[in-house]
């Protein structure tokens, strides 16, 4: 198991460098520069290329920003937050949306089981129906609409708690972008939950066990549950990592300063240290999800563990 | 199986139930332990918060983009601007009408020629740490705007005003020492020109030219202006907060020499980039000011806190002159007239934007008679389809057939509707006539009209000072990174290097004259350049706020802000 993890370990390494390496070609392609090039004329826009050393060839800047990002100097600013190291810039954003994309996973993961080991139980009931109706307007609603409801109905109208973000404030500024991010979490847990409880429940070990006398929530819990828990945990990775990189529209909508946003307001700037340093921390946050849910795997299932171990 | 499923699911739907009142209930338990762990500030923050509800005191302005740099000689957006001049002030600010007076300066006095400007420093004026404000602070701050080492984008600025050597000086041809400006004793600054500027004391009041304290700018290394600990100011109010991305604080300096009683004790400037939730929080009250977009424009016109400022933004389309066709005159003209400008800006923007009435926009600058440049240049574009299809046949006849004309226009929202709109009116009142659409982003398009790659393109430009000088300084023949459709009037470039560095320059009257001439030159004579509109910025301010002071060109003034 630890060589296994080792060797997956190393992989993820080698693709992050590659992966930063590509983010630095796209930048290098893309039209337009970090300055206001409205008014710039060609010989300060040199001096300022020549200021940041953009005007070197793209295999020493590539090499000058790898070395540096080893130290941990991920560059400054240039246009966002001018001159501001980007670790710093980087850093309280994306705690702060970890943080609530955490909460809305924890929320969207209670909620998704609940729905669908309800629905599962009920199955082609009107409770099915119900929670199959919730799934599909969870799914198929955009995000930042739930966003702009709970800020009217709870924020403006009931106003039971704070429209916009504000760090005076930070819990009850997070309970509308939580529940408005757990929606998509909560509508496809519950619908694999759904579906692997049923066929949980008809296999026939399930009807050896009610055979047996075990009491409905051991049955329910213990074993039915425990073996529907392995599809679900593959697709729990990559939902928690779309919460964190999907919620840039809920975190314009509330004003929350999160790394979604700094993103968004870096890639439009042409700010090309950030933009890097935040698709970069996706991509680390991407990669360590899966080989987290590759080793939940043999937590979980037994029989994984046992064939890895042999192999 | 069924008999034992029913009750659990039933109460897992129960849970459910619950679970979403626990879960929306479950932030409050955890508010205590989140405030206390997650951010020190926490506590000392909820103590200003408590205050700060007690006290009315406090103006929350909603800007839908981000502070950039509060280091003023390397600002280039206009709400880094805004805020470097709530806690910075330059030697003259301006009045709410535009006209600037002495602020860190007492008086100035001009040399005859116009050449020497000596300002006079107020002996009262000081930094935030008690020393005093000097003419060293200002021949250092220039120097340092102007040197390449900084590389500022605003350098350009020294030069517009003709500072002696500015342009050899930002060139890196001449050491920064040899600016013409000079600290003749403490409290005497002296600026030389190479040539007169008639609205130099104007842009005194612009950040650019704001002082700078050399012993505490060097004590700060690299951190100078990175966060509210690193800078002194020497403005109405001190920066006390800055929360990147999220908001930024300045309380009232009850030291600063022209306090006043009247404005705010604190502003909060609120980073929202998104207007719909930024209104829904203005009608609840927690906001004083906030900008509309687009739609909301209409939806809120009705409502008290509605008011329309005028931006300096005018949109406008340089004809490409180096492609054939587009040097025939007739079809010039016949793309002048077929634009329809009022509907553009009343029907298809419906932001406040209005019909771009010339090449100067509104409420720009004011002349030495006191007037609105466009009050006295009046109204020199037209929408007649009669003049257009007449003028199109004659073009058709001289062309020896019907014209297809390229619009190249950026992936924005307003631009793609206006070219849309553009693209029917000219065909529908040239008929014959074919418009295609060529959508590209910002970036590219700017860079295929600085290369001469259009025939007809849409694009815009901020004035940097309210003089139509701003304007007219980019279609002379010699400026080849702003003439785009590359217009070379021999007679505009006479009038415009007459009023602006020639025989008028020193006669504001001639001057004037001059250029109110230039303009009808190139848009109604040549039909070179076509206007189209002036950006509008319609707003939500509260009934009880007063004291925002809007400058088309210029820094808005947030100085003297409160609620009553």
């Amino acid at each position: 198991m630890s060589k296994y993890i080792t060797k997956r370990v190393l992989v993820s390494l080698g693709t992050l460098i590659v992966i930063l390496f590509v983010l630095f070609l796209m930048l290098d392609k893309m039209p337009g520069s970090p300055f206001n090039d409205e008014k710039l004329t060609e010989a300060q826009k040199a001096l300022l290329y020549a200021k940041y050393g953009l005007d070197q060839p793209f295999f020493v800047r590539f090499a000058k920003y790898f070395i540096a990002m080893i130290k941990g100097d991920l560059g400054v600013s240039y246009v966002i937050s001018k001159n501001k190291a980007v670790a710093d810039l980087v850093a309280a954003p994306l705690w702060l949306s970890i943080r609530i994309g955490a909460r809305a996973m924890l929320l969207g993961t209670v909620l998704g089981l609940l729905l669908g080991i309800a629905a599962a139980l009920n199955h082609n009931t009107w409770i099915d129906t119900l929670c199959s109706f919730v799934s599909i307007i969870g799914v198929s609603v955009p995000s930042y609409v739930f966003a702009l409801l709970l800020a009217y109905y709870i924020g403006f109208v009931l106003k039971l708690t704070p429209i916009l973000f504000s760090s005076k404030n930070v819990a009850a500024s997070m309970i509308l972008p939580t529940i408005a991010l757990s929606m998509f979490p909560t509508a496809n847990i519950s619908r694999f939950t759904r579906s692997e409880m049923i066929d949980v429940l008809n296999s026939e070990y399930i009807l050896l066990v009610e055979a047996k006398g075990v009491r409905q929530g051991g049955l329910i819990f213990r074993h039915a549950l425990r073996n529907t828990l392995i599809p679900i945990i593959t697709i729990m990775g990559p939902i928690l990592v779309n919460l964190l990189t999907g919620s840039m529209v809920v975190e314009k909508v509330f004003g929350i300063p999160g790394i979604g946003m700094l993103m968004v307001q870096a890639i439009q700037n042409n700010d090309y240290n950030v933009v890097i340093a935040c698709a970069f921390v996706y991509s680390a946050m991407y990669i360590a999800m899966m080989l987290i849910v590759d080793i939940l795997y043999g937590v979980i299932d037994p029989r994984i563990r046992v064939a890895k171990g042999s192999a | 199986m069924i008999n034992f499923k029913k009750p659990l699911s039933l109460a897992l739907a129960a849970m459910l139930l619950v679970g979403c009142g626990t879960s929306t209930d479950a932030g409050a338990p955890a508010e205590g332990t989140d405030a206390g762990t997650t951010d020190a500030a926490a506590p000392a923050d909820a103590g200003t918060e408590a205050a700060a509800t007690g006290a009315p005191e406090e103006v929350v302005v909603a800007f839908d983009a981000d502070l950039s740099t509060m280091d003023h000689h390397i600002a280039t957006d206009g709400n880094s601007f805004i805020m470097q001049s709530m806690c910075y002030s330059g030697l003259m600010s301006l009045t709410a009408n535009g006209q600037p007076t002495e602020e860190l300066a007492e008086s100035v006095d001009v040399s005859d020629d116009g050449l020497v400007y000596t300002f006079h420093i107020a002996p009262d004026a000081k930094w935030s740490n008690g020393t005093d404000v000097t003419a060293n602070d200002f021949v250092f701050a220039w120097q340092r705007l102007a040197d390449p080492d900084l590389a500022s984008e605003y350098a350009f600025i020294l030069e517009t005003i003709h500072v002696v050597n500015s342009s050899e000086v930002v060139a890196g041809e001449k050491p920064v020492e040899e600016l013409g400006i000079k600290a003749v004793d403490d409290k005497t600054f002296e600026v030389t020109l190479s040539l007169p500027c008639d609205f130099l004391l104007g842009l005194m009041a612009f950040p650019s030219f704001f002082p700078l304290n050399k012993e505490f700018f060097e004590s700060q290394g690299d951190q100078f202006a990175l966060g509210v600990d690193n800078m002194i100011y020497c403005g109405p109010y001190n920066m006390t907060d800055w929360k990147q991305g999220e908001s930024y604080t300045f309380t009232k300096n009850p030291d600063y020499f022209k306090n006043d009683p009247d404005a705010a004790e604190t502003v909060v400037f609120k980073f929202q980039q998104d207007t719909q939730t930024a209104v829904l929080d203005y009608q609840s009250g927690n906001i004083d000011v906030v900008k509309l977009q687009g739609e909301q424009v209409d939806m809120y016109k009705e409502d008290p806190g509605f008011t329309n400022r005028l931006q300096g933004y005018l949109w406008y389309i340089p004809v490409n002159l180096t492609v054939d066709k587009l040097q025939n005159l007739n079809l010039r003209k016949a793309l002048h007239y077929a634009i329809d400008r009022e509907t553009i800006a009343a029907n298809v923007l419906k932001d406040g934007s209005i019909a771009a009435e010339g090449e100067i926009p509104v409420e720009l600058a004011t002349g030495p008679d006191g007037k609105d440049f466009r009050e006295t240049a009046g109204k020199i574009t037209e929408y007649d389809p009669a003049k257009a299809e007449e003028f199109y046949k004659a073009a058709v006849e001289e062309l020896g057939g019907d014209v297809t004309l390229d619009l190249l226009y950026e992936d924005s929202e307003a631009s793609s509707a206006v070219a849309v709109n553009l693209q029917q009116q000219l065909q529908t009142n040239c008929p014959g006539l074919t418009v295609t659409l060529n959508q590209k982003p910002k970036k590219t398009r700017l860079e295929l009209m600085k290369t001469q790659q259009y025939e007809l393109g849409l694009t815009r430009w901020g004035p940097d000072y309210a003089d139509p000088q701003t304007y007219m300084d980019l279609f002379l023949s010699t400026n080849v990174s702003n003439n785009q459709g590359r217009y070379n009037s021999a007679v505009y470039d006479e009038l415009v290097l007459k009023a602006t560095q020639g025989e008028d320059a020193t006669d504001s009257a001639k001057r004037w004259a001059d250029l109110v001439e230039a303009e009808r030159v190139m848009v109604a004579e040549d039909f070179a350049v076509i206007p189209i509109y002036q950006n509008g910025g319609a707003m939500l301010i509260s009934t009880d706020i007063k004291n925002v002071n809007f400058h088309s060109a210029g820094v808005d003034d947030y100085r003297h802000i409160y609620a009553n």
